[in-house]
């Protein structure tokens, strides 16, 4: 390049003096001077020219230098944030795999010691390869599922082996680019918890033995099956029944409390019939309101009851105990009304009654933990627990739950469940 | 004709009670005080109904419902469970292994059972 540069120049500046040469003897001194003023401007002005590139190009390779610089400093944090997050990624006790598309991009320590697989069998591999591997081959549906939404699912992966596997999308601006997913052994907890349920249940039923021979002994006393009683026998052995009652539901409500309370309280979603919901919810109230000659009425909407994503046990339990509520405080030949309405938001129970009521300054302290209104302790036996274990299991349905109510004219208890879209792993 | 029940149920108290309570000119009450014992007592005196705990000595109330209704000379007897196991694991497995009812002791009104016994023994004869 060098010398092709200084051949031109020579053949330039040869060409000059042939010009000069000319311009002197034709014109003599005075015409080769002004051509070589004239030369010399030229070369002024092409060196200016020159000068101006390189300035240009000079600023030009500073910018590039810079944007390189910066360009290295970005890769050298994006690699350190890499770094770190492989290390926090590698480090969590919880199983992870990364999904790009359908083939394993990511696979940290602890998933492969949960799944008993090595990262180099699996990874860049699409994740039915999975299938291959005795502790994984029946989590390969689930793991293929289409993930647009998070959802859950615990797994029997073998017989020794309880997973929690939740599958999470990953998505970069609008696109769906694979899944996270993360694998967290629960075997032990689940143990411990069975071993915690039994104890209590087994607890339950020693404190609930002496106490129904009790409430029956009270009832055949009080029904004269051992002879006939006096009236103040009579009024002493109904006080005896009555606290033994209370002792009957505060070790239920106990029971319940307690697994509110420990983080054993785990939900058990299925997909529910609101439909049967509501007639198992009407059927166990039937006996009560006989016996108390209450007029009853239940509404629901033309259109079907949708099904629903619910624990059924735990939220029979929280509606049953306001309709208990309801049938407990409204007195003989009240009224009692179930008003459910659903919309695609949301499933609304509206529970009214025409008892007691609830005084103004009681109503704001109703859900809190033992807490009876004043006018209820004076008339019932409860432990003061059914409500705030009702709004326990009603917000974690992230529901919600409120009253209206006015002392001696009746209450109306509203609950309201949203309907959430159905999870593709149930 | 009276009809014989029979009451597996190891709390001597809650049984003296239910017998005493139960016992009239149309129901006659035997008893038996462990699962073992209640299966032998089945198998001699056939009884038109069963009310039968859970939680008992040798053998349990969920053992003693399979044993009941796998023998074709007892599988058509109807047993109510009286249990004060109240979780609901053990009401589904108890209706699911035979029993047509699952009451908890405490919380059961005696005089509407003995009404319930008596129409399961009507509709029976």
């Amino acid at each position: 390049m060098l010398q092709k540069i200084i051949n031109w120049v020579g053949i330039i500046l040869s060409v000059l003096i042939l010009i000069e040469s000319w311009f002197l003897i034709n014109m003599g001194l005075v015409g080769a001077y002004f051509f070589v003023v004239f030369v010399l401007i030229i070369i002024f002005f092409f060196i200016l020219f020159f000068i101006s590139k390189v300035r240009i190009l000079e600023r030009k390779e500073a910018s590039l230098i810079d944007y390189f610089n910066k360009l290295k400093e970005d890769y050298e944090k994006t690699q350190d944030e890499k770094n770190k997050i492989l290390t926090i990624i590698n480090g969590l006790s919880d199983g992870i795999l990364i999904l790009d598309g359908n083939n394993v991009s990511n696979i940290n320590y602890q998933a492969e010691q949960i799944l008993d697989v090595n990262a180099k069998e699996i990874l860049y591999k699409p994740i039915s390869e999975l299938e291959r591997f005795p502790r994984t081959n029946l989590m390969v549906p689930l793991l293929s599922a289409d993930a647009k939404n998070p959802f859950k699912k615990e797994v029997q992966a073998t017989g020794d082996l309880l997973l929690d596997i939740s599958v999470n999308p990953l998505v970069m601006g609008k696109n769906y680019i694979g899944k996270f997913i993360i694998l967290r052994d629960i075997t032990k907890m689940k143990m411990i918890e069975k071993t915690k349920a039994d104890f209590i249940a087994l607890s339950v039923h020693q404190l609930n033995t002496p106490l129904s021979s009790m409430k029956l002994s009270f009832e055949m006393l009080l029904g004269e099956n051992f002879g006939k009683i006096n009236k103040e026998q009579k009024a002493v052995i109904e006080k005896m029944r009555q606290r033994n009652k209370m002792l009957i539901y505060l070790v239920s409500d106990l029971l319940n409390l307690d697994k509110i309370e420990s983080d054993s309280y785990f939900y058990h979603w299925s997909l529910v019939d609101a439909e049967e919901l509501v007639t198992s919810l009407v059927s166990s109230s039937k006996e009560e309101i006989k016996k108390k000659k209450i007029k009853f009425v239940v509404e629901t909407p033309k259109t079907k009851l949708p099904k629903m994503i619910l624990d059924k046990e735990k939220i029979s339990f929280a509606l049953q105990n306001i309709i208990d509520n309801a049938i407990k405080y409204t007195p003989v030949r009240g009224r009692i009304g179930i008003f459910v309405t659903s919309n695609n938001k949301e499933l609304k129970f509206e529970i009214q009654d025409s008892g007691m009521g609830v005084p103004q300054r009681d109503k704001e302290k109703l859900f809190v933990k033992f807490f009876r209104a004043s006018n209820a302790v004076r008339t019932s036996i409860g432990s003061g627990l059914g409500l705030f274990i009702s709004k326990s299991i009603v917000e974690g349905h992230d529901g919600k739950i409120w009253l209206e109510s006015k002392e001696n004219e009746g209450s109306t208890f509203y609950v309201s469940i949203p309907i959430k879209e159905i999870d593709p792993s149930l | 004709m009276a009809k014989n029940i029979l009451i597996i149920e190891d709390d001597d108290f809650f049984r003296e009670l239910v017998k005493k309570k139960f016992s009239s000119k149309e129901l006659h009450v035997f008893e038996a005080i462990d699962g073992e014992k209640g299966i032998e007592a089945i198998k001699e005196k056939k009884p038109d109904l069963i009310l039968l705990d859970l939680l008992l000595p040798n053998v349990d109330g969920f053992e003693v419902l399979v044993k009941i209704k796998s023998d074709p000379e007892t599988s058509s007897i109807p047993v109510i469970i009286l249990s004060n196991l109240g979780q609901q694991e053990d009401i589904e497995r108890g209706l699911k292994l035979g029993a047509i009812d699952y009451l908890i002791k405490s919380q059961f009104d005696i005089d509407q059972v003995i009404e319930k016994i008596k129409n399961i023994l009507e509709k029976s004869q």
